[in-house]
């Protein structure tokens, strides 16, 4: 199983709590309130481009609306190997954060 | 709901991905108009704009993603070709970045004319007043951008619409000193407070509202508080004028731009004239008195049409003198002024928009010849490439794979050429800036605007000379191609090759015609019989100190074995410019004639060996010589249109009457005809008109007499530096443009020759190579070496002499024209400039052409024939 990068990470992440709702603008909206600079859609699309390949997410095209200037939405949906994805990192984070020395006393691992 | 296009959106919907394209957009539109709805919609504008570009690089990322794998293949490619063709690539990369950089050269030339005067704030806001003196054409024109001293006021009282008035007067070679420092210095005016109010010039030290308000004040440029102050403070220092005036120092000025019509190291306060002139006010205050420029910046709120609508006034209106009913007042604007200028009495040479508009053609004529090398190169080795074309589209490559692959082939190499240029650009620019005599910058990495034009062009030049070849290579048909074993593809359409080798060589030899042409007029300049002796004579300019005893000197130096003669005179032979109307026996009341005018002393005429037609020489024994004694030129004399002039009553200022007829000379340069022309005695009473000194000097030790006529001046004048020059010296700079244009032409034409040159070997090669076997066939039937050569060099000699033909009545016309608005005095276009550029262009071709002919005329024909 591939490590996810950060990017990878969030955009999975907001994919999964947005559940319904998950399309470019309440993903980017929610990216930028939690973490608030360097996203732009462009960022966004290509790194769920990435995650479809991979499969860890499936995606279907809304009907078009008017306040889009009749264009539709791409709702994106977590897969299962999407959620086991982000489990194994946050295992791997986690492992990796373990006994790790204080900062400045000297302690050996 | 608004919907937002622009490019930026556009941009956006042609790199995405097809899949998500409408996706993406869709979302931009959402946000766009949510944006719009809480903060207007400037901010969603702005909002929109930003966040394309942010989310460019990602979203080309993304598109590409899919298929790196072929661009990847794409840039192998090319890389691959480069260095596989060397000689082919190191043609086109050189033809390109020559070309590239001289596009980019005189850009910055041009960006620099065009920036003329922007360095002011209100720069569209001011104008000069200027004049046209109806009847008073001088020097080719009748506009004068001079003006008298009370016009400011009077144009402020009459115009509501003028916000600042200032006047300017330029004070010609002031002697400046400072404690035991004496220079010689032309860049001293005089001004109005106003100018800060019209023009933008910052001050490091002092406050512009008040620093020019008080008599004897003066500013000076930071350079200038550098050469005399040091490390001093400059303020509250005092600076001499001609050892006479003594003006306070009340600050410091940035160094002018140069980039404005006139230039200056020191500003008086205009007040101080009047201390100059005391008792001679109506100098300042007289409306017969032009010596003044004024320059007004009007309110920014007014009907503009109007205003100019009421331009031309005549000057009669404010001065009420019934003479002043043909001078007609205009408003020039600031920025015309450098390009669109040619009036008497600029402050500086102006420069002249033909200038930039030739110099514009030149770029794009030397780019589009190194684009049409790459072109023809191409198509010309599209034989080599053809097996690839028909491999590619048999595992599956569409046309528009192929088209791409070779545009950005071009592309690629179009980049590596911007690399080269700009590398030569950072060379050339102190040259190429001396020669145009501009201060020119390149600055590419503080300067955005520019880098990204020079991305723009590059890919513009990649796309220009990719497009054609990539059409005609992806247009192959894969069966046909691949399976012709001789990889001889489908022949390049030969005819558009030719006519692309035509275009580049009419452009070469017109260019070639006109650079012999202009040199044979320079030439003809050079060796024309001006009427007067030119050689071994010294021009000595007359400062005050010496002009008050200026017959003590002559007589001092003539003393001088090696000093031959010596003459006073108010101008230099070679340009008389002073003169006016003149009035004489029964002269008709609609007569008009301008007459030139200077004074001279009675060794003139002998000095420069002008001849006596009529009459006599001024003389020594005869008194009323001075003042009352004429001598005119034969053009003066035909153009009043006297059979007999001697005795004649004349009257120019000064009652006289004509004592003899001089012979014609040229006291302007050739691009007029000669002029009527009045010589008349420097009274020794009064020498106030004074201006030069001639010194005729004999050929051997020539250094010697300077040192020794320098050593007096320093007796007679200390404090004044001595300034000289050789008379055919000056005469020679006066055909500074005229030379200037002449080694530009030459240059551009050596370069020019050069691209088409590498384009013509490039395809020599190539014609040499893919004919390799025919000239094995042909050797071995029997062809000799000299059959060969002639096979092959014959087509490029046939296309050669089609180009001088379509050329030689184009280099006709423009250098006719040239010849006929700029010169009196020109050369004939003769045979020999026909003859001169063929048989150049002839000499080229054959040059380059033989020495692959010669290789493949060689070769064994064994080695061509067995490979099969």
């Amino acid at each position: 199983m591939k490590i996810l990068s950060r990017k990878d990470e969030l955009v999975l992440l907001a994919v999964w709590r947005l559940q319904d709702n998950a399309y470019g603008v309440p993903i980017l909206k929610h990216i930028v309130k939690n973490i608030d600079t360097g996203w732009s859609l462009g960022t966004i699309y290509d790194t769920l481009d990435r995650l479809l390949d991979w499969g860890y997410v499936t995606s279907y095209q809304s009907d078009p609306t008017p306040e889009r200037g009749g264009k539709s939405k791409r709702y994106f949906m977590i897969t299962e190997e999407g959620i086991e994805a982000l489990k194994q990192l946050k295992k791997v984070q986690e492992s990796m954060w373990q006994k790790l020395p204080v900062r400045g006393d000297g302690l050996k691992i | 709901m608004r919907k937002s296009t622009n490019i930026a959106s556009w941009i956006l919907s042609k790199i995405s991905r097809k899949v998500y394209r409408d996706n993406i957009t869709g979302d931009f539109e959402e946000l766009y108009n949510e944006i719009y709805r809480e903060s207007g919609m400037v901010s969603a504008y702005i909002w929109y704009v930003r966040h394309i570009l942010r989310s460019l690089p990602d979203i080309i990322n993304s598109s590409t993603r899919r298929s790196t794998g072929m661009f990847k293949n794409y840039i192998m490619i090319t890389l691959r070709n480069i260095k596989k063709n060397r000689v082919f690539s190191f043609i086109n990369i050189a033809g390109l970045s020559v070309g590239m950089t001289c596009f980019i050269l005189i850009m910055l030339y041009i960006k620099f004319e065009l920036s003329y005067e922007n360095f002011n704030e209100n720069v569209d806001d001011i104008y000069r007043v200027v004049q046209k003196q109806g009847g008073n054409v001088w020097l080719g024109t009748d506009m004068w951008n001079n003006s008298p001293g009370p016009l400011k006021t009077a144009l402020e009282e009459d115009f509501p619409e003028i916000l600042h008035s200032a006047r300017i007067r330029k004070y010609y070679r002031g002697l400046i000193s400072y404690k035991d420092m004496y220079n010689i210095e032309n860049r001293f005016i005089f001004v109005d407070p106003e100018l800060f109010e019209i023009f933008t010039y910052p001050l490091i030290t002092g406050d512009p509202v008040t620093a020019l308000n008080e008599p004897m004040c003066v500013l000076l440029t930071q350079e200038m508080a550098e050469k005399y102050f040091g490390d001093e403070n400059p303020v509250g220092k005092i600076l001499g004028l001609n050892g006479k005036y003594e003006f306070r120092v009340t600050g410091v000025l940035k160094n002018t731009p140069a980039n404005s019509h006139f230039n200056f190291d020191f500003l008086a306060s205009f007040q101080s004239l009047y201390t100059i002139f005391n008792g001679n006010e109506k100098n300042i205050e007289t409306w017969g008195n032009n010596q003044y420029k004024t320059y007004i910046r009007i309110r920014k709120d007014i009907n503009l049409e109007a205003f100019k609508n009421r331009f031309p006034i005549p000057l009669s209106k404010y001065s009420g003198r019934e003479s002043d009913d043909r001078n007609l007042l205009y408003i020039q604007p600031l920025k015309d002024i450098h390009l669109y200028g040619h009036m008497n009495a600029e402050l500086e040479e102006n420069s002249d928009v033909r200038y930039v508009y030739f110099y514009t053609i030149v770029a794009f004529l030397i780019m589009i010849i190194a684009c049409l090398n790459y072109m023809n190169l191409s198509t010309a080795r599209s034989a080599k490439r053809s097996r690839e074309v028909g491999i590619r589209k048999a595992v599956g490559a569409g046309r528009k794979n192929i088209i791409r692959q070779f545009l950005g082939e071009s592309i690629v190499l179009s980049f590596f050429a911007l690399g080269v240029a700009v590398l030569l650009v950072e060379l050339l620019l102190p040259v190429f800036s001396t020669f145009v005599e501009r201060e020119l910058t390149f600055g590419l990495f503080n300067n955005k605007t520019l880098l990204l034009s020079l991305l723009i062009i590059a890919v513009l030049v990649g796309i220009l000379s990719g497009i054609y070849p990539a059409l005609f290579l992806s247009s192959f048909k894969p069966g046909i191609v691949i399976k012709n074993i001789s990889g001889i593809g489908p022949r390049a359409n030969v005819s558009l090759r030719n006519s692309l080798v035509v275009f580049q060589f009419i452009i070469s030899i017109v260019l070639i015609f006109c650079t012999i042409a202009i040199y044979e007029q320079l030439n003809f300049i050079h060796r024309k019989d001006l009427g007067y002796n030119k050689d071994l004579i010294v021009i000595v300019d007359v400062d005050r100190k010496l002009r008050e005893n200026y017959e003590a000197f002559k007589n001092e130096l003539i003393k001088y074995s090696r000093i031959i003669d010596i003459s006073v005179s108010q101008q230099t032979v070679s340009f008389i410019s002073d003169g006016g109307d003149a009035i004489w026996e029964n002269k008709p009341e609609d007569r008009h004639v301008s007459f030139y005018k200077t004074y001279v002393d009675h060794s003139f005429l002998d000095l420069y060996g002008l001849e006596i037609l009529e009459g006599r020489n001024f003389s020594l024994d005869i008194t009323t010589d001075i003042k009352n004694a004429y001598i005119l030129n034969k053009t003066a004399v035909e153009a009043i249109g006297w059979e007999v002039p001697i005795g004649k009553s004349f009257t120019m200022w000064e009652e006289g009457y004509v004592i003899g007829v001089v012979d014609d000379f040229h006291f302007h340069a050739l691009r007029s005809k000669i002029k009527p022309l009045v010589l008349t005695l420097i009274n020794p009473d009064d020498p106030w008109n004074i201006g030069c000194f001639s010194i005729k000097i004999s050929p051997d030790d020539i250094s010697g007499t300077l040192k020794h006529i320098e050593k007096k001046y320093r007796e007679f004048s200390p404090e004044y530096p001595l300034n000289y020059s050789f008379l055919d010296e000056k005469v020679e700079r006066m055909y500074k443009s005229e030379q200037r244009l002449g080694k530009s032409f030459m240059s551009f034409t050596v370069i020019a020759v050069f691209v088409a040159c590498l384009g013509l070997f490039g395809l020599a090669l190539s014609t040499a190579e893919c004919r390799t076997r025919e000239i094995g066939i042909r050797k071995v039937l029997g062809a000799s070496i000299k059959n060969v050569i002639s096979l092959l060099g014959r087509e490029f000699l046939k296309w050669i002499t089609v180009s001088v033909f379509i050329a030689w009545p184009i280099g006709f016309y423009a250098i006719n024209k040239w010849l006929q608005q700029n010169f009196a005095y020109r050369i004939e276009i003769g045979l020999k400039i026909f003859v001169l550029s063929m048989g150049f262009a002839i000499l080229i071709t054959v040059f380059t052409v033989v020495y692959q002919s010669l290789k493949a005329a060689l070769s064994n024909p064994v080695d061509s024939l067995r490979y099969e």
